[in-house]
């Protein structure tokens, strides 16, 4: 049986689980106090839903990935010796994490775009080019290798590069802003 | 090469229709990083949706978008036009023996019955009024109204935070995890826990380990640290049905500690069994605990 490059999971997972990585991102932080093991965590998370048979019956994907990530804190913090009192308080809501849209997701909706034009703009040159005649364009291959005089195994290695290079780029984990937010977000709580 | 290279590299022959879809297949399924990989790669290629797009449509994905503030704006109507029809009326909840409930209140806070308990509600603009009329409950309270916490017959203020309140008879004992609570002109701030009895009441600092045993019902669990027997019994029977009965008096005062789960006595049983040389027997409505 031949497996589509695409399947349907792929396609869920990219639609209804992937928008929510900052939001569990700044859970994770939250929870195990560092970005390199919410990073982990949060991987943890995603690997699980890729390989849960039912995906297609959990209706708040938010929800559930939000009680998965704090049962692994939960066995996280088990094991470790020293078990900081507020991660244990604060993994109670995580459980109840509801599929309303807070302001920042909306915000931060917005902010992607401006992103991917910024992401775009640095590419270098040759794979902006090529990225945009085949993405943007939707020029055949065949029509792009030869107007450019490329043959289609270096087309293949730029466009790879420009789609490295922009997936890297809008990565919420591998940017800084999620550590600001999680600042402001701590301060806030206060009161 | 890294797994993003990888997977930027599967994204760019699948764009050019010289994808290997066996050679494709056998890479994601060799690490579940790698699926994860290809499809934040393939989410990142499709980000554009085309000119028009960029103009007006907030990317990445849009109709995520679209769905979520089309459900923020009906959960706010359902939100207003539940909060009109009970602004005066009483609500309350329970959660049954051996039971366990979360609520989400009216304004946003968040309230957790414990096993065998019944919390009680009134909110309006200007004042929440909370009662805990049996058992036990947490409640996270968002900022807003004044708020009001009821025991039997005393009252206690809380600002915004996180609290645990359990009914003992006609005491109510209030631990303060987050916030401040004050009770006649006594505060009482964070990991400090107040008796609140018609007598004088008397205001206790806990250390961590007590603190995490108080709540540790919230998740399933009965933490006993330096404990009687007696006491993790009475402890364990807010959850059972079928009640542990302790026979011999003097078996009572030995000391106990550990970790169960609260639903299930088994494991709490094997434990006293093994570990303190104590007969547990059952009967069709209790667990008898002889030497």
């Amino acid at each position: 049986m031949i497996v589509p490059v695409i399947r349907p999971i792929d396609r869920w997972f990219i639609d209804e689980v992937l928008p929510h990585e900052r939001a569990l991102l700044l859970k994770a932080q939250r929870l195990c106090g560092n970005s390199e093991d919410a990073r982990d965590m949060v991987q943890d998370v995603f690997a699980r839903m890729l390989a849960t048979e039912g995906w297609a019956a959990i209706t708040h994907p938010q929800a559930f990935m939000m009680r998965t990530l704090r049962n692994l804190a939960i066995e996280r913090m088990r094991r470790s010796k020293i078990v900081d009192f507020r991660q244990i308080v604060d993994a109670d809501h995580l459980g109840l994490a509801d599929d309303a849209p807070d302001p920042q997701q909306i915000a931060e909706g917005r902010e992607a775009l401006e992103d991917f034009q910024q992401a775009l703009d640095q590419l270098p040159e040759r794979c902006r080019a090529v990225f945009v005649r085949r993405r943007i364009e939707e020029q055949p291959p065949r029509q792009i290798a030869a107007e450019l005089n490329l043959s289609l195994s270096t087309l293949e290695k730029r466009l790879a590069r420009a789609i490295e290079l922009i997936t890297r780029a809008l990565e919420p984990r591998r940017r800084s802003d999620y550590a600001e937010a999680d600042e402001a977000g701590e301060t806030a709580m206060v009161e | 090469m890294t797994p993003e290279a990888a997977a930027a590299q599967w994204v760019a022959r699948y764009a050019l229709d010289t994808i290997d879809e066996a050679d494709f297949e056998a890479w994601r399924n060799a690490d579940p990083a790698h699926a994860i990989a290809f499809n934040r790669a393939l989410a990142a290629y499709e980000a554009f949706e085309g000119q028009g797009d960029l103009a007006s449509a907030p990317a990445p994905s849009r109709r995520g978008f679209l769905r979520a503030a089309g459900g923020g704006a009906l959960a706010l109507v359902l939100a207003g036009g539940g909060l009109a029809t009970r602004a005066y009326a009483w609500s309350s909840a329970s959660a049954p023996i051996g039971g366990h409930r979360l609520l989400r209140l009216p304004d946003g806070s968040i309230a957790a019955l414990n096993t065998d308990s019944c919390l009680a509600w009134r909110f309006s603009d200007h004042e929440r009024t909370l009662w805990v009329e049996r058992g036990e409950v947490a409640i996270d309270l968002c900022p807003g109204a004044r708020a009001i916490l009821h025991g039997r017959d005393q009252q206690v203020a809380l600002s915004p935070g996180r609290f645990n309140a359990r009914l003992r008879g006609d005491t109510l004992d209030l631990l303060v995890l987050r916030g401040r609570a004050q009770a006649g002109r006594q505060p009482i701030g964070a990991f400090q826990s107040l008796l609140l009895s018609p007598d004088q009441p008397p205001l206790r600092h806990l250390s961590a380990a007590q603190v995490e045993a108080v709540i540790a019902w919230q998740q399933g669990e009965i933490l006993f640290d330096e404990a009687t027997l007696g006491l993790a019994v009475e402890e364990y029977n807010r959850f059972l049905t079928r009640k542990i009965i302790i026979v011999d008096p003097e078996l009572a005062a030995i000391p106990v500690g550990g970790r169960f789960t609260s639903n299930d006595p088994a494991a709490f049983l094997r434990a006293v069994s093994m570990g303190l040389g104590v007969h547990v027997s059952v009967s069709g409505t209790a667990y008898l605990l002889t030497r």
